[in-house]
């Protein structure tokens, strides 16, 4: 038997998106339950990156509401908020400062190991290709263990074989009933998918 | 760790990679007080007013100039961002941070001020009360280096602007303690200007990184 009880993490009502004062979208509703994987699609400045900020609460909602079950969440956004100057473990370290299990450091370095960057752990993130930056800001999800994963284009730069990594890392978050939102134009073609227009809504 | 030590922390291990950060405004300050000392006439004579002032003013402009990058870098590679989604305590992180750089850019800057003072021969009976003035002064000035550096995030180049926002509030703090010292000098009662800059440094210390905070907080909507 399932534990029915609430299986909504997330609950979004008429949250008015907006960028500049430019309302993008006006009435926005949303409900993730567990497992759920949802995939933002729309053209170029269509809000897919600003939503995800608003439901991450980097923006405030002037307009709407965003309840989460257990305001339990990772943020990977465009930029991974890794400084330059720190080193890989650092980064990560930082990244997840307020998970609420104790992290530890091996944990870490299962997740790097996991992404091909465990030899690269004392190297500072500046002196990382673009793509292995893009893989660390992901491994802060694995040490996270954050119910809901908001990812904003996370195939961007990497090469096949972090894209189906990060399949494998997503089902197997969806099998722990963890819930999956990512702006993205290409898509994963995973099975079970909600797909949102932001074009046609 | 709480987050003031996550902070002051990763602030500082960041400053100690870019040494330069902390070293370009000692260099300056060196610089300035070096070429003072030669050029300006009475300088070396037994006024010390014109040495406090000097030093006072060297040692804000150096602040100014360090607290100028002040989350530049974490605005830009997304840690800002991060900072803000994950729902701690904000005030907590500033007053970590800024308290990091205040340890990485003003008190390089402290140590350099009995140099200046050798330089500028100020009388040795003067050296006690500049200290108990320039700490709490170089508080208040990082304070509000980090303040004008926050509001002009994003804004790219920012120096000048910088410059304008905050400069007037520095004055107050400038006179107070320039005045504490020059009185202490002549032997005027100085308490009360004493006790004005501690005030002021407990209010900015207090207040300030609320301030700092709700900046940072309005830089991310955008």
């Amino acid at each position: 038997m399932t534990d029915s009880s609430e299986p909504v993490l997330l609950t979004v009502a008429g949250l008015l998106v907006e960028v500049a004062e430019r309302p993008l979208l006006t009435d926005f509703n949303l409900k993730v339950e567990e497992s759920a994987l949802i995939e933002i699609k729309g053209p170029n400045g269509s809000g897919k990156t600003t939503l995800l900020r608003y439901l991450a609460g980097i923006r405030r909602a002037h307009k709407g509401s965003i309840d989460y079950r257990d305001h339990d969440f990772a943020y990977v956004g465009q930029k991974p908020g890794l400084n330059a100057s720190l080193t890989v473990f650092e980064n990560l370290k930082w990244l997840t400062r307020n998970a609420d299990q104790d992290i530890s450091d091996s944990n870490l370095l299962l997740a790097l190991s996991d992404l091909g960057l465990k030899s690269m752990r004392d190297t500072p993130v500046g002196a990382l290709s673009a793509g292995q930056v893009k893989r660390c800001g992901l491994a802060s999800l694995l040490a996270l263990n954050a119910k809901i994963w908001l990812l904003d284009e996370p195939l961007t730069s990497l090469d096949e074989a972090a894209i189906s990594w990060l399949k494998v890392a997503i089902t197997s978050h969806r099998a722990a009933r963890g819930a999956t939102i990512l702006a993205t134009h290409a898509g994963l073609g995973l099975p079970d998918t909600t797909t949102i227009d932001l074009n046609a809504s | 760790m709480n987050a003031f030590a996550i902070a002051f922390n990763r602030t500082i291990r960041v400053g100690w990679r870019h040494p330069l950060d902390s070293l370009t405004p000692m260099a300056f300050f060196i610089i300035v007080v070096s070429l003072i000392s030669i050029t300006v006439e009475g300088v070396s004579d037994s006024e010390n007013g014109i040495a406090i002032a000097v030093l006072w003013v060297v040692l804000l402009l150096s602040t100014m100039m360090a607290s100028s990058g002040a989350f530049a870098q974490d605005y830009e590679d997304g840690s800002l961002e991060q900072l803000v989604a994950q729902n701690e305590s904000l005030y907590v992180s500033v007053h970590g941070s800024v308290t990091a750089r205040w340890f990485i850019s003003s008190v390089p800057l402290l140590v350099l001020v009995p140099l200046g003072a050798w330089m500028l021969k100020l009388d040795i009976e003067v050296w006690w009360i500049l200290f108990l003035t320039l700490i709490p002064g170089s508080i208040v000035f990082t304070l509000f280096g980090v303040l004008g550096a926050t509001l002009t995030l994003g804004v790219g180049r920012n120096g000048v602007l910088l410059a304008l926002l905050v400069l007037p509030l520095y004055i107050p703090v400038l006179l107070l303690g320039v005045g504490a010292c020059q009185r202490s000098a002549t032997e005027e009662p100085f308490q009360f200007a004493l006790i004005g800059i501690y005030a002021i440094a407990m209010a900015a210390i207090t207040f300030l990184p609320f301030a700092i905070a709700a900046l940072l907080r309005v830089s991310q909507e955008y």
